[in-house]
């Protein structure tokens, strides 16, 4: 799992310095803050150490991590994400199963990263993934075509890589107790089962015996269904990293407290989670977790990068000020 | 002083506690020799439970809160419990290091036996006739007021409780 995270100059991050990371981590922050940023930096180091080596891809990791940077973020050039005015260069170091993944790059970057360590064993086996705020089930055939086939910028690799995780097929057999345990907890949140049609080349929902098309299917209930199908598919195990952007988005309160218990125990499955959130039901059904589960939630807020963990209570936070503000206007309406 | 009688504070009837357990601050002759200019909570209630670490509770009832309903100052309010909770809480513990010769008089041998190092503390506000949709602002807003003491005392969370009837009914505070 990754253990620590250190940037500079990556964009909207100055500089961020994030040690003692758990198995749940939360990324607090109004919009535009680099909620988002963080978390697809994180993403584009963890799969360029997956892609590496694996299978017979002979590729170096500079050449991944600048493809990978270079359709993640969907700049110019690369030499673009490093911070306007900033007079030294970008740098990322990550610390994962306590070995060093790290790079540097100025920004006149444009295809190739010369400072760069790597000494995480390769190959990886385990994947990681990005669910992005909005589900991609219903546009999951037009994401492979512009990227697959037309190559353009619009979809990024999060959602590219997504819509190609899904593709695999679900497997039958015995899978790991509490992956199996979370999919029938999300199937019962779902209420059904979203399964992918060979012949129509199209998803759709099943609730008993009715089928209904994917596009009259509630967003919530789509966003759902990609967690459980990956788990169903075997892409994810115990070492994954799931980075979830917005889990709140599309999502009834309670349905959210359910997804986060069935987060929690994914995460005591093994697989780390990194949540970027601005919901105040997220950031105290966490806080709840941290203290019933006795379990570090490290939490960080994107507006100073200033972390602290809700195992130690909850934290001074625009969220909750928000619900107390409007509390406030309220009482004053007397 | 100690009490077993049933404390009637803001329209609650609060339950009785059993002896040497409840410590009845704001009617304590040590609070009443310093009371200029000092805010003070109600009681203070000794919690131990065999196996787990002693905890106080530090209590503040109030008949209301501000609420779409009335037109109580906001902001006032939550200093007024924040200052009242928090002075108890120090009060409490001063008596228990014998800083207050009258103290050490009032005071149960429960609350002087204690290891302070080791004792849970709980600040709890009790609100009469209160809607259990407006709590969690309130928690929210007490519980950050209160930041700088969890902090300082290095409290436990959930160090910070806002109850309606019903919640104080649930944890057998009142009858």
């Amino acid at each position: 799992m990754l253990n620590s995270i250190e940037i500079r100059n990556f964009a909207p991050i100055h500089q961020l310095n994030w040690q003692k990371l758990g198995k749940i981590n939360l990324v607090i922050g109004a919009n535009s803050t680099g909620k988002t940023f963080l978390l697809k930096a994180l993403y584009s180091s963890m799969r360029t150490i997956e892609e590496y080596k694996r299978g017979n891809d002979q590729r170096s990791t500079s050449d991944i991590l600048v493809d990978k940077l270079y359709w993640t973020f969907q700049p110019d050039k690369i030499g673009d994400l490093v911070t306007k005015g900033a007079e030294s260069p970008l740098f990322l170091q990550l610390q994962f199963d306590g070995k060093t993944f790290s790079y540097s790059f100025g920004k006149d970057t444009t295809k190739s990263i010369t400072t760069l360590a790597n000494n995480i064993p390769s190959p990886r086996e385990s994947n990681s993934i990005f669910l992005p705020a909005k589900e991609v089930l219903s546009f999951h055939n037009i994401i492979l075509k512009s990227r697959e086939q037309d190559k353009v910028f619009g979809f990024d690799d999060t959602y590219l890589d997504l819509a190609r995780a899904l593709r695999q097929q679900t497997q039958n057999g015995k899978n790991y107790a509490q992956f199996s345990q979370s999919r029938k907890s999300l199937e019962d949140i779902l209420g059904g089962k979203v399964e992918y049609d060979e012949t129509s080349g199209h998803w759709q929902f099943k609730k008993g015996k009715q089928k209904f098309p994917i596009g009259v299917t509630a967003e919530g209930i789509k966003k759902i269904a990609i967690l459980d199908t990956l788990l169903g598919n075997r892409y994810l195990d115990q070492n994954s990293i799931v980075f979830i952007d917005e889990p709140e988005s599309a999502l009834h309160p309670k349905a959210i407290s359910q997804l986060l218990d069935i987060i929690e125990i994914l995460a005591e499955g093994g697989i780390q989670f990194f949540l970027a959130s601005h919901s105040y039901f997220v950031i105290k059904k966490l806080y709840l977790i941290a203290q019933q589960k006795e379990m570090s939630i490290p939490i960080i807020s994107a507006e100073t990068w200033h972390s602290d963990d809700l195992q130690n209570g909850m934290i001074d936070n625009p969220i909750i000020d928000e619900s107390i503000r409007l509390y406030k206007e309220e009482v004053d309406l007397a | 002083m100690m009490t077993t009688d049933p404390i009637i504070e803001s329209g609650l009837t609060f339950r009785m506690f059993p002896e040497g357990a409840c410590f009845y601050i704001e009617k304590s002759k040590t609070y009443q020799q310093i009371q200029e200019g000092v805010k003070m909570a109600e009681f203070i209630l000794l919690y131990q439970n065999e196996g787990k670490a002693p905890t106080i509770w530090v209590i503040e009832a109030k008949s209301s809160a501000p609420q779409p309903s009335n037109s109580l100052d906001f902001d006032k309010y939550i200093e007024e419990i924040r200052s009242k909770l928090t002075n108890a809480l120090t009060l409490a513990i001063n008596i228990c290091l014998k800083r207050h010769p009258d103290g050490n008089i009032e005071l149960s041998q429960e609350f002087k036996q204690l290891d302070l190092a080791s004792v849970n503390f709980l600040l709890i506000l009790v609100v009469n006739n209160f809607q259990e949709a407006w709590l969690p602002p309130l928690q929210d807003a007490l519980a950050k007021a209160l930041r700088p003491t969890i902090k300082i005392w290095a409290l436990s969370p959930p160090a910070v409780l806002v109850l309606n009837e019903d919640g104080a009914k649930r944890r057998n505070l009142i009858i």
